[in-house]
């Protein structure tokens, strides 16, 4: 018999906390072990619900928007991950029906929710078996070609959606500001893993960055991703490890940035799919972050410390990893 | 223009020494030498860690500028006589310059900090050195050298490699310590240059030239048939 669990993970307008930097993946204990979530077999077939219409965007459009989207993931030339449309259904997203439908619903009570994307996992092998996506047709949205003032763009938020739909978790690289109020609005920001959209009107969030290829390829591995190499070490703080801090690594030679997280008590991180070559290593904290968009509530992470940028130069060999080095936090 | 100017001083003045004066250049046909060398910094670049705003324009989180920084190193030459005037050589050198970054500007932090690792650079190609035909002391030679070279660069923990070119001009002058004619070893000596070198590749972040001033002082040694 096959053991399924669902993961929802939504996107957030105006989240009500601040996240850094980086590609998570999404881990799950099957068959007695921790392992990444990922689908088994590609490509991976998906179908619109055949009710997505809201003002300003036809079934056709959403189709449009959402095929694009696919297409973007599709075409990182260091992955394998592929999406087939099946066409219309008239099932609704989040039916546990086995089949994997993107559409508008109306969820006026999720009032800071754009998004929402839900994930049935096999608890045998940690395959995904289904992947919904709900789109908040509460918000008001467009798909024209270079956006369209008060209006979120589908094809950027498609895009973060099916990040998740195809097994990558939240990342952190980007900056937010408190707004009056209540809750945090995004200044910057150089993934499409970020927990916060963009603000109405822009579509700077259609096209992918290091981190997120780097997820998806790490995820998927293809073509020469295996050149590619890997950074790792531990975090440190008075001696112990650190749980939660974000580590940036910054090629100086391609100007791209790719991140993680140190993800066990002590502090032990590993980034993949990095481009060979000397790397710039900055950590800094979750602070007044609502650590939950990336990590479970009952992990707690330690934000007490202040921003360190590494003096030694990391060497990122091809095809390896670095070796670990030991990164020394200091608290606040 | 100047150049040109230069050169045509040189070839002129040259044209009226007596060949006698060479007679530092001319003993012996082949020559051995180690020394040390001193290759001056290369500015490899700036560059800013960026974040996307809504708009589409970048925003920094921090700045970095990184450099190859000088280093004194080992440098060994062979040298076989093809002419009275000219010398064919096979050039080596070794060194160890730091590879810096200076990382700024970060919107967090609260200081500067510079990145550092440590470069295993070698050096290994051939040249050709010119005896200037000007009037010197009999145990004095002076000379122009060009040379190309690959470039052989390994990151700290020799886990990377890279690779390029090194072009180099210089100009110099051999001062024979003792010469013995009649003996196969014919003498040795000092000889000093000084002149730029140009890395393309390697560890730099495009294959732009980078030109760097380049001082070495060896200690040679001539051999040759007895008479």
């Amino acid at each position: 018999m096959r053991v399924t669990s669902w993961i929802v993970v939504a996107l957030l307008v105006f989240a009500p906390a601040s996240p850094a930097s980086a590609y998570l993946k999404f881990g799950v204990r099957a068959g007695g072990r921790q392992v990444a979530l990922q689908w088994g077999q590609t490509p991976v077939r998906y179908f619109v619900f055949s009710g997505s219409a809201v003002p300003g965007v036809s079934v056709t459009d959403f189709e449009g928007a959402v095929a694009r989207a696919f297409s973007t993931w599709q075409s990182v030339p260091t992955s394998s991950i592929a999406y087939s449309y099946g066409g219309q259904t008239i099932a609704r997203p989040g039916e546990d029906d086995g089949s994997s439908t993107l559409g508008f619903e109306s969820r006026p009570e999720l009032d800071r929710v754009l998004a929402q994307t839900s994930l049935l996992i096999d608890n045998t092998n940690g395959t995904l078996i289904e992947s919904d996506i709900f789109f908040n047709s509460s918000f008001d949205w467009s798909v024209a070609a270079g956006g369209e003032s008060g209006r979120f763009d589908l094809e950027s938020i498609a895009l973060h959606e099916i990040g998740h739909f195809s097994g990558l978790g939240h990342s952190a690289l980007g900056e937010t500001e408190l707004r009056d109020g209540g809750g945090r609005r995004v200044l910057s920001s150089e993934t499409v893993m970020f927990p916060i959209a963009f603000a109405p009107g822009s579509i700077a969030a259609r096209t992918l960055k290091a981190d997120d290829i780097a997820g998806i390829s790490d995820l998927y591995p293809d073509g020469d991703f295996a050149q590619q190499g890997s950074l790792s070490g531990r975090v440190i703080k008075s001696g112990a490890g650190v749980f939660g801090a974000h580590v940036i690594a910054f090629d100086p030679a391609t100007r791209k940035m790719v991140a993680g997280f140190t993800l066990t008590a002590n502090g032990e991180f590993s980034i993949g799919g990095l481009s060979p070559g000397p790397k710039v290593v900055r950590v800094e904290p979750l602070d007044d972050a609502d650590t939950d968009s990336f990590f479970g509530a009952s992990r707690t992470v330690d934000v007490d410390f202040r921003v360190l940028l590494h003096d030694r130069l990391v060497v990122v060999p091809r095809g390896g990893d670095s070796g670990a080095i030991e990164l020394t936090v200091v608290s606040k | 223009m100047t150049r040109l100017c230069a050169l045509v001083a040189v070839l002129a003045w040259g044209a009226a020494t007596d060949a006698a004066a060479q007679a530092a250049a001319k003993a012996g046909r082949f020559e051995i030498g180690a020394g040390v060398e001193w290759l001056g910094a290369a500015d490899l670049g700036s560059s800013d860690a960026t974040e996307t705003t809504p708009t589409g324009a970048s925003s920094p989180l921090f700045s970095t500028a990184t450099t190859l920084k000088s280093a004194i190193g080992f440098q060994a030459a062979v040298g076989i006589r093809i002419t009275d005037a000219f010398e064919a050589q096979a050039i080596g050198a070794i060194s160890e310059p730091a590879l810096s970054t200076s990382i700024s500007h970060d919107i967090e932090a609260s200081g500067d900090v510079t990145a550092t690792e440590n470069i295993r650079q070698y050096v290994i190609g051939g040249g050709l050195l010119w005896y200037l035909p000007v009037r010197t002391s009999p145990k004095l030679a002076p000379f122009a050298t060009g040379s190309v070279a690959y470039l052989r660069q390994l990151h700290e923990g020799k886990t990377l490699v890279a690779t390029g070119q090194l072009y180099r001009v210089s100009g110099g002058v051999k001062y024979l310590f003792s010469e013995r004619p009649a003996s196969r070893f014919k003498g040795y000596g000092l000889r000093a240059e000084a002149g730029f070198a140009a890395r393309v590749d390697g560890v730099a972040f495009d294959s732009r030239a980078r030109y760097s001033p380049w001082v070495a002082a060896s200690i040679f040694a001539r051999f040759g048939s007895r008479r």
